[in-house]
């Protein structure tokens, strides 16, 4: 496979300023890194200009909506102070329950929700310190979710399927506006989010790489507007050639080259997982038929070069 | 131009031993299609040409044909037969087996090794129609001749691929050129799909080959660009990749499922083949990560129960409720002696599906299973429904392994016998929904050997082996003067092919009988027992005869004209 050269493509500058953090915010349960507090609070605090909306896509239990409000909170720019965070989740426990094992609360009980639960209260209790700038949506984000008003800070942290990430592209990367808008990637570099590598690829020409984060997040700043059709065909995953999808991660992976091995190492099981992705769209019929085909684990066993079988097979010998 | 596809494409033909008895991982049912086409419809307006030619059963059903062709403007031509002759990927699959006709005590295969002679060894009678060209189909070239007829069974890699359509498609005759893809069914060479997608304006489907590959007319001539589109396979689509397989199999409505199915596995194989064009440094790094195991886990593991879409037998537990129903599909697994049906019960009771084919009337089982049962004088026809409660599957299947001698028995308490119009039906009162399951075996010298050792004999004796080859080749004349009678063809396997293509094979037998495998159900590989039993005796024997290797089988052959 061809590869292209990224090296006119600039690298993103690598975020590790010691940023000091309140430790309410830091007590807050979290999936996000440290870095990634002090990273959404100085950036807020100190390059934000007022002349969009803040949005955070995918709450949680608050901690990044926190860091963001009390980074709004300390801007010196900000005269009126009248802008908020704009903070969306579904709060569906059955979308967490295997992922959070912690508790739910500061200093509250560990998760016993069931699967159907929802979660927001929790997140509307932990962020009370800052509930003046803070609006919590609750709720399945869509196309159709947002407002349409322009967007100076995104934090993305909900693109886990295709769809979700259709619906991001169409109703908020449209309202970013070139040279001023922000996008926080924060599954950038985790391992199962092929399609952000994909819809960022096609996306390359509207947006800068800035920051890089230690762990997790990749920061761009948008520099040209992102149309309905860009978004659209961002989206369109069943049109990438199979040379583009390599070539979306190669970028990727030029991207992250200033990273530890081991985050680097998770942009190629994102790169192989793209690929996956396309299998399970077809009829299950069709998996079902392969896992029953000696041959077909034979295959898997040429590609990996290990007996693929043995390694996640109950009771198959490895 | 197209003709509707010949009557006879579909039947299995009694071909010349001689064709049959050589090694081959091509069905019958190829074999039969290959030998009709060139004698019934190749005009020699163009060249014959195939790509592929293994150990040369394809090329010689292909040359059979074409000199029995009776058009004077075939008279001239010649099977133009390319092949690399070395064994390379093939090692596996035929590490131990003959390669051609006679083969006694095949070596150890190497990687490197060459088969060339083995080759010519097997198409010897037809090498004056044959132009061998031995070499990497990348290495060598087309003089630019006009091609009628284009046998392809090397597109194994996508950058075959693009040679054979870069070198060979151009030349195609519109109208008149026809193109067979072997490979077209099989489960990991998607790129073929990939290709005809591209190509289809200029390629008409024509015929699918059961068991076989698929015939395509080509309708225009082939620009280049064109070509160098359709094999540019990193610049397909997603979509077009899926568009690719769902094309494919609208052309294989009629195709039996496990090749339906493998077309699906091949649909997948695309994909795999992306990954498998990443850096080996990514594939292992992926493949150490747990959630990437995980995530193949649930792709191919925790997989929600397959539901039959019309489901044939319903199951049925194997206990005592079973003991008062009757099965609702019987099949007898027959043979000669030493033909496989030992190997071929131990197979299909891995299986776990149609039940557990014993040789119930072999003195030394009837004796075991009588005691167990305490049927020690009870008649026959009470101790086989016995058999037929004690090891009937849950699908409600039973199975018994037969000699003919066993055949004559059971057909004998029927008051009845095997040269009677009824005697199937007559057997079909006692094996309800019969099926008759027969394995045959092409080398059948090495069978009588086999069988004389088996029999402890110690020392050579060219007249009892030629009294067991008789006695093998009269039994199989008793099969098939039974099997004529049967209004349900039987299913014949050569135990060779069945050694290389046991699961399409199976899959083949469990269609005819219509059973439908439950969701939960895999297929077990049952590893073969190696076949030559004493080659010493086999060649002394020849010697003896003043026989060649290759007439051996002729001679011996299990084909009635013989």
């Amino acid at each position: 496979v061809h590869t292209p050269d990224w090296s006119q493509v600039p690298l993103p500058h690598w975020w590790d300023e010691q940023i000091p953090l309140e430790r309410a915010i830091s007590d807050i349960p979290t999936m996000l890194a440290i870095q990634e507090l002090r990273f959404l609070h100085g950036y807020l605090r100190d390059h934000f200009q007022g002349r969009g909306a803040v949005v955070d896509l995918g709450t949680f239990l608050g901690a990044g909506a926190a860091a963001m409000a009390s980074g709004l909170r300390a801007n010196p720019r900000l005269v009126a102070h009248d802008h908020i965070v704009h903070s969306y989740d579904s709060f569906e426990w059955n979308n967490l329950v295997n992922w959070w094992k912690g508790p739910l609360v500061v200093g509250g009980a560990p998760a016993q929700l069931n699967p159907q639960e929802n979660f927001a209260f929790a997140a509307q209790q932990n962020v009370a310190p800052w509930r003046d700038l803070i609006q919590i949506h609750e709720g399945w984000v869509d196309a159709q979710t947002w407002s349409g008003d322009p967007i100076e800070f995104l934090m993305v942290d909900i693109m886990k399927s295709r769809q979700t990430t259709r619906d991001v592209l169409l109703g908020f990367f449209t309202c970013l506006q070139p040279e001023i808008s922000m996008v926080y990637h924060q599954d950038y570099k985790f391992l199962n989010t092929a399609f952000i590598h994909l819809s960022m690829y096609r996306l390359r020409h509207h947006f800068l790489p800035v920051y890089s984060l230690p762990v997790n997040a990749l920061v761009f700043r948008c520099i040209r507007p992102v149309s309905r059709e860009d978004a659209l065909q961002a989206s369109d995953f069943d049109d990438f050639t199979i040379q583009e999808m390599h070539d979306a991660f190669s970028y990727s992976a030029y991207l992250m080259q200033q990273d530890h091995a081991a985050i680097q190492h998770y942009i190629d099981v994102a790169h192989l997982d793209a690929f996956l992705d396309c299998i399970v769209y077809l009829p299950l019929e069709y998996r079902q038929r392969a896992a029953a085909e000696p041959l077909f684990w034979a295959r898997l066993e040429r590609i990996f070069g290990i007996d693929v079988a043995g390694l996640i097979k109950p009771g198959v010998a490895g | 131009m197209t003709v509707p596809p010949a009557p006879t494409w579909g039947q299995l033909l009694q071909l010349s031993a001689r064709i049959t008895a050589i090694p081959s991982m091509i069905s019958g049912q190829e074999t039969s299609f290959l030998y009709s086409y060139m004698r019934d419809h190749y005009q020699g307006q163009g060249e014959a040409v195939e790509l592929g030619s293994f150990l040369g059963a394809s090329t010689a059903a292909q040359a059979a044909g074409l000199i029995a062709n009776p058009l004077p403007a075939t008279q001239s031509r010649r099977l133009f037969s390319y092949d690399s002759f070395i064994w390379g990927g093939l090692i596996n699959w035929w590490k131990h087996k003959p390669r051609h006709i006679g083969e006694l005590s095949p070596p150890i295969l190497q990687p490197e090794d060459r088969f060339e002679d083995s080759y010519r060894i097997n198409v010897q009678p037809w090498l004056d129609r044959i132009e061998v060209r031995a070499g990497w189909v990348n290495e060598t070239s087309w003089d630019g001749a006009p091609i009628e007829w284009l046998f392809v069974d090397i597109m194994k890699s996508q950058d075959t691929a693009a040679v054979v359509a870069r070198t060979f498609f151009p030349h195609l005759l519109p109208q008149v050129g026809v193109l067979y893809h072997q490979d077209y069914k099989f489960l990991d060479t998607p790129w073929i799909h990939m290709l005809m997608y591209r190509l289809r304006n200029y390629f008409k489907p024509w015929y699918s080959v059961e068991h076989g590959g698929m015939v395509f007319t080509c309708l225009y001539p082939i620009p280049m660009d064109a070509i160098e589109e359709a094999v540019a396979f990193h610049t397909y689509t997603v979509h077009e990749i899926n568009n690719s397989f769902a094309y494919s199999l609208a052309l294989m409505g009629n195709d039996v499922d496990y090749q339906r199915g493998y077309v699906m596995i091949s649909h997948l194989d695309a994909y795999l083949e992306a990954i498998e064009q990443t850096p080996p440094e990514t594939r292992r790094t992926a493949i150490q990560d747990p959630l990437f195991q995980a995530r193949l886990r649930q792709l191919f593991v925790e997989l929600p129960a397959k539901v039959p879409a019309t489901p044939l037998l319903d199951a049925k537990p194997n206990t005592k409720s079973s003991e008062t129903t009757p099965p609702t599909t019987c099949y007898v697994l027959c043979g000669t002696p030493g033909s496989g049906i030992k190997w071929g019960s131990e197979f299909i009771q891995a299986q776990g599906i149609m039940g557990a084919p014993q040789a119930f009337l072999d003195p030394a089982v009837q004796t075991h299973l009588r005691q167990a049962w305490s049927l020690q004088d009870a008649p026959m026809l009470d101790y086989l429904r016995a058999c037929m409660q004690h090891t009937i599957s849950s699908l409600g299947i039973f199975g018994i392994t037969l000699t003919f001698d066993h055949l004559q028995a059971i057909l004998g308490e029927l008051n009845t016998n095997s040269t009677q119009p009824d005697a199937f039906s007559t057997l079909e009162t006692l094996f309800p929904n019969l099926h008759c399951v027969y394995l045959t075996r092409s080398d059948r010298i090495q069978q009588a050997l086999g069988n004389l050792v088996d029999r402890q004999a110690s020392e050579y004796d060219v007249a009892e082996i030629d009294a067991e080859v008789k006695s093998l080749i009269q039994q199989h004349i008793a099969w098939s003067r039974f099997f004529m009678h049967c209004p349900k063809p039987p299913q014949i396997f050569d135990i060779h092919d069945l050694y290389t293509i046991i699961q399409p094979q199976f899959h083949s037998m469990l269609n005819a009988m219509r059973i439908e495998p439950l969701a939960d159900w895999r297929f077990q590989l049952v590893p073969a027992p190696m076949l030559p039993r004493h080659p010493e005796w086999g060649l002394r024997y020849l010697m003896d005869k003043g026989v060649t290797l290759a007439d051996s089988v002729v001679s011996a052959s299990d084909h009635p004209e013989s």
